[in-house]
């Protein structure tokens, strides 16, 4: 018999049966991360949408390991997943391109363009009860978790949303880190228990992770 | 213009705003902005300070603002670099 997770010893801190249908755009460093986090609260359906296959550089930043070089991330992270929690997620082994998006949705996208345009699925969709975007540069986190259908919520979000070429553009060497990735991905999950708790949905973090400073 | 760490700063002071500059490492930095009688824009308080807008959110009470917003006294006109990485 297939052994499966025992919760008992975070239960109380979050219920697993609150746990709602997810799905996370981009399985890089913060998605990857974020995918296994998501199975080891009680998410059983998780639904990864990524194109891309795992490149040497990808590994350290993220749950990757050396044996998943050269597989399609999703394919990866889809055994990693199972491996490590008994839960099998969707592996979609293509780039999101505009489809229609139900339940909670995460964005781990490394482009502006790629948030503006699940933004625009996501905005005033009735099918969406959270979305949640993460962004990092170097040792800088911000995750944005936005009520899609709450106008205030949605126009503070929809300001954040600037073109890729007025963004920072990190040199080789500076994208980021494991441990600022997983802060990233640590907040993200959070923002999801707190929506699915029942406890407020609209909730913005920015951490400068190097030096453990929280940003208002 | 002096530059201190974030949290060193004597916030509310009667006639200034606070610049508090978010690098994406390192700690941010806080400077002091005197407002003009005439009263001062968000612009105008970066140019004072040196800081360039470009590539940046700018924010008052975490509320997004623009060049041409108004900063008040008390006020903590945080500027930080744009992400877009995950």
């Amino acid at each position: 018999m297939q052994p499966t997770l025992n919760f008992s010893q975070q239960d109380d801190v979050f219920d697993p049966n609150a746990a709602q249908p997810v799905t996370v755009i981009g399985a890089g460093s913060v998605g990857s991360q974020l995918v296994s986090m998501l199975a080891k609260i009680g998410c059983r359906e998780i639904a990864v949408w990524d194109g891309d296959d795992v490149e040497s550089h990808n590994i350290p930043m993220s749950a990757f390991r050396l044996s998943d070089l050269g597989k399609p991330k999703v394919e990866a992270l889809r055994a990693l997943v199972e491996e490590q929690s008994g839960v099998r997620i969707e592996a979609i082994p293509r780039m999101y391109a505009g489809e229609n998006l139900t339940g909670t949705v995460v964005a781990c996208v490394d482009s502006m363009e790629a948030r503006k345009l699940l933004w625009d699925r996501v905005r005033d969709n009735p099918n969406v009860d959270v979305f949640v975007d993460t962004r990092i540069a170097e040792e800088f986190v911000a995750v944005y978790a936005v009520a899609p259908c709450d106008r205030e919520s949605a126009e503070a979000y929809g300001k954040l949303l600037y073109p890729s070429s007025l963004a920072v553009r990190p040199t080789c060497g500076r994208h980021g880190i494991v441990y600022v990735t997983a802060v990233a991905a640590s907040a993200a999950v959070a923002c999801l228990t707190n929506a699915w708790s029942g406890r407020k949905k609209d909730r913005h973090f920015k951490m400068l992770v190097g030096s453990l400073e929280r940003l208002s | 213009m002096a530059r201190k760490k974030s949290g060193s700063g004597k916030k509310g002071q009667s006639k200034s705003a606070t610049i508090k500059v978010v690098p994406t490492q390192g700690s941010s930095t806080e400077s002091s902005f005197t407002i003009p009688k005439g009263g001062a824009t968000v612009g105008d308080a970066l140019k004072a300070a040196g800081v360039s807008a470009e590539r940046k959110n700018l924010s008052i009470g975490g509320k997004s603002v623009g060049a041409d917003a108004p900063i008040n006294a008390g006020d903590t006109l945080q500027v930080e670099e744009r992400p877009q990485g995950s």
